[in-house]
């Protein structure tokens, strides 16, 4: 059979008319046919079938037009569609970009040692909440942690002094032995005013140790942390007289400048005094023999702070170093000098405090700690000291 | 012919000086004390003593500076240190640059006189009065 | 005049070298033996305990064999009783982590290569290849580290605790001479000849071996620090029956001669101790 279009047509439109003789009913046949002029008003195309062709119905399309109907009809919604889902997926993103945000700043906030928990941004649960319910149980722990490291650090602290300290003691334990001796192998022959100045001389020298004692006793007594109305250059004073001998050991001096009238500050005395033990034994570490360090306490040039600047002429921090020095365990001291504790811990101590501590290095010129607290107007007897948490929100 | 030992007693603590120097000049030695260092590296380089006992840890001059001066003003000098802040790196740098002994504070007066008798022996002067038998 | 320890590892002709030492300083040579035997012989124990105290270490089916060690104290008190008579040179490593502090107690490493050791083992042993030779060193080594690590809490190899360290390569007659040499040399130079101060302090650490010695079997945990006669006694925590003994406990110190007073401090346990089966 030629392959022409009525032949095209009949093969297509067959079943329809064979259903059509077999029913005896009225057939509508259609089909997509291509339109060519031959095609129009065909008769012989359904002719020899038995059945009356009634008519035949034109329908035409222009393809621009359905072209046009596609595009609205389908475009449209789905443009519309797609709109909608871009806005809903940016004002959900916008809400999670916001609970991660705030995640983020969180883990900031952790890396400066400040482990205050986070209160919930909405006031329904959702699924952040259970996450931050996990990060405030991480926090507890990191802080309870942490309270373990800076105990550990005191006590290597405590340990580093009362090494100081027993050498301190050995001058005014000499004093008072050879004095004692003497005044047991001469009594009989020494005078009433000699006898009488050897035993002032026994209890001046013990009155000495006393005092070289109770200083560290003060820093290491155990208790809860005490928050005081204190004296900023008093209590750097203190802590330098702590580590007079290993100073002194190294030849080194150390300078201390406390600008007058400088406002107080508050905080625990002992933590303090921990994180100045820690800045001054580091700048001796770094110091070579006869050196000097220096230590200036003003007001900060930021209003409402104070600020301790530890200087250390002649030592150098390297560059690629400084990031990391805050970190916990990171130290360049060799195995067995040093966990590495100190500066991770001071920092943390600074932190809750409401403070901040910064380091400036000048190659080969000095290097500085700035410890920059807040101070405060009330006066000692102002205020009444209470064992409270120490806790403080940033304002 | 009896030879009187000249002692120089170097210590910044008053007391020091105050109680050893009546107790060894009670057993004859002729006894110097000095609280200043620097008065002493003076006195080192005027004088040749015998026997110098000098403290460690000093402002502005320590003993090893005082041990130094005095070998180089004669090796004879028997130098005795007395030291609160003994350690073994100490004790040896001290050795090293030719000090004779290494007390360790707190002392008893009786420990340093024996110590001195030791370097008084060395030192070949014997007699009544330069010489403490160790028993005391 | 002084005192020298060679610590050695094994099959390294540590003996031949400690002899060499000793003839050329005209000092007295001790080894483990000799101290055993006089461990032995003052405290009246059988030496294969002591030998067996000494020589064990710590095995997987034993790991915390405080037990083991419990005889160690004697063998140190005998030993630092020995080096306070001066003159005298060591083979070995016991106590040489007590006496760090003392100034004319010289600590000598000697190292040498492991071929020359295997092949020392070779010779000596006769029936072991190079595979065995290298298998019984190292488990020899390894033995001693867990030793020195048990009973003083450090590495027998780490050279921060020695005077000097001496690599005598690969062992033989002329390396040998060279490292006497330089032992003797090093040991006859005037900082490490004997001061009050370091005597003072060989004498401290001698009595309180002593003291801890004499009461391994009835304070077995306690640890004994000695200043010119004041004795301070670090116990662990006593249960409350033991307290009364403690008077008991001091009047037994304060025989010892030299004892001028005693003080007796309670030593919370740590987790050092517990880690390490104390």
């Amino acid at each position: 059979m030629p392959n022409t279009p009525e032949t095209k047509i009949k093969s297509a439109l067959s079943p329809q008319i064979r259903s059509a003789q077999k029913k005896r009913a009225t057939a509508v046949a259609n089909e997509k046919l291509e339109n060519r002029p031959c095609l129009s008003f065909r008769w012989c195309v359904f002719a020899g079938y038995g059945l009356l062709l009634l008519g035949a119905l034109s329908i035409c399309l222009a393809e621009a037009a359905i072209g046009m109907h596609l595009i609205w009809g389908n475009a449209l919604p789905w443009g519309i569609l797609l709109l909608a889902t871009g806005m809903v997926s940016f004002l959900i993103s916008k809400r999670f970009m916001k609970r991660i945000a705030r995640l983020i700043g969180l883990t900031r906030q952790i890396s400066r040692g400040d482990f205050t928990p986070i209160g919930p941004i909405s006031k329904y649960r959702d699924e952040f909440t259970t996450v931050n319910v996990a990060l405030n149980r991480m926090l507890e722990e990191l802080d309870t942690w942490h309270t373990g490291m800076e105990e550990s650090h005191q006590m290597a602290a405590i340990g580093t002094l009362t090494a100081g300290v027993s050498h301190e003691i050995n001058n005014p334990l000499n004093n008072i032995m050879l004095t004692a001796y003497s005044l047991e192998e001469e009594y009989a022959d020494l005078s009433d005013e000699e006898r009488r100045e050897m035993i002032a001389d026994l209890l001046q020298e013990t009155e000495r140790v006393h005092k070289i004692v109770r200083n560290l006793q003060d820093f290491a007594r155990e208790g809860e942390c005490v928050l005081k109305t204190l004296e900023l250059g008093k209590l750097v004073k203190e802590t330098a007289l702590l580590v007079t001998n290993q100073a002194k050991a190294l030849g080194a001096k150390i300078n201390i400048k406390v600008q007058p009238h400088l406002p107080y500050i508050r905080g625990d005395q002992r933590q303090w005094k921990q994180v100045f033990i820690n800045l001054i034994l580091n700048a001796l570490d770094a110091t070579a023999k006869d050196g000097k360090i220096d230590i200036h306490v003003e007001k900060d040039a930021s209003p409402g702070f104070v600020a301790v600047h530890v200087e250390n002429i002649g030592a150098v921090i390297p560059r690629h170093i400084l990031s990391y020095i805050f970190n916990p365990f990171f130290t360049t001291k060799p195995p067995g000098k040093g966990a590495g504790l100190g500066l991770s811990v001071s920092q943390g101590i600074v932190t809750r405090h409401g403070g901040r501590i910064d380091v400036t290095t000048r190659d080969g010129r000095y290097t500085r700690f700035t410890v920059r607290i807040p101070s405060t107007d009330i006066a000692p007897e102002q205020c009444i000291s209470r064992r409270e948490t120490l806790v403080m929100t940033k304002g | 012919m009896k030879d009187i030992l000249k002692i120089l007693l170097i210590d910044d603590e008053k007391m020091v000086g105050d109680r050893l120097k009546p107790a060894l000049v009670k057993v004859g030695y002729s006894v110097e004390a000095l609280m200043d260092p620097r008065k002493a590296l003076q006195r080192i380089d005027e004088n040749e003593f015998d026997i110098i006992v000098t403290d460690i840890m000093m402002e502005e001059v320590d003993g090893i500076q005082i041990l130094e001066a005095a070998m180089k003003k004669s090796y004879r000098t028997r130098v005795i240190v007395i030291t609160g802040y003994a350690n073994v790196n100490l004790a040896r740098e001290a050795m090293d640059k030719g000090a004779f002994d290494i007390i360790e504070k707190p002392f008893r007066p009786g420990d340093l006189r024996n110590v001195i008798a030791n370097a008084a022996k060395a030192l070949d002067i014997q007699g009544e009065i330069g010489y403490q038998s160790p028993a005391n | 005049m002084s005192v020298i320890t060679l610590t050695t590892d094994a099959y390294s002709r540590g003996n031949i070298l400690a002899e060499g030492i000793a003839e050329k300083m005209g000092y007295r040579c001790i080894g483990d033996d000799d101290v055993i035997a006089a461990a032995a012989k003052a405290y009246e124990i059988d030496k294969g305990k002591l030998e067996q105290s000494f020589r064990s270490s710590a095995s997987f089916f034993n790991p915390f064999s405080s037990r083991k060690y419990r005889l160690i104290p004697l063998l140190e008190a005998v030993l630092v009783e020995q080096m306070c008579q001066q003159d005298m040179i060591y083979h070995g490593f016991i106590a040489v982590s007590r006496i760090q502090e003392v100034s004319h107690a010289i600590k000598v490493r000697v190292i040498a290569s492991a071929e020359s050791r295997m092949r020392e083992v070779i010779q000596k042993e006769r029936s072991s290849g190079m595979v065995e030779a290298k298998d019984r060193i190292f488990k020899l080594d390894e033995e001693r580290q867990r030793w020195s690590r048990a009973i003083y809490g450090t590495d027998i190899s780490d050279s921060a605790q020695y005077d000097l360290v001496v690599n005598i390569g690969p062992m033989g007659n002329e390396d040998l001479k060279d490292a006497i040499e330089t032992i003797a040399i090093t040991a006859r130079q005037k900082k490490y000849e004997p001061m009050t101060y370091s005597v003072n302090c060989l004498t401290n650490i001698a009595l309180s071996c002593k003291i801890k010695a004499a009461f391994i079997d009835s304070y077995p945990k306690t640890e004994a620090r000695s200043d010119k006669g004041t004795i301070y006694m670090f116990v662990p925590a006593l249960r409350r029956k033991n307290q009364k003994n403690i008077l008991v406990f001091k009047n037994k110190i304060m025989e010892f001669e030299g004892v001028e007073h005693v003080e007796i401090y309670v030593r919370k346990k740590n987790f050092d101790d517990m880690a390490r089966g104390n």
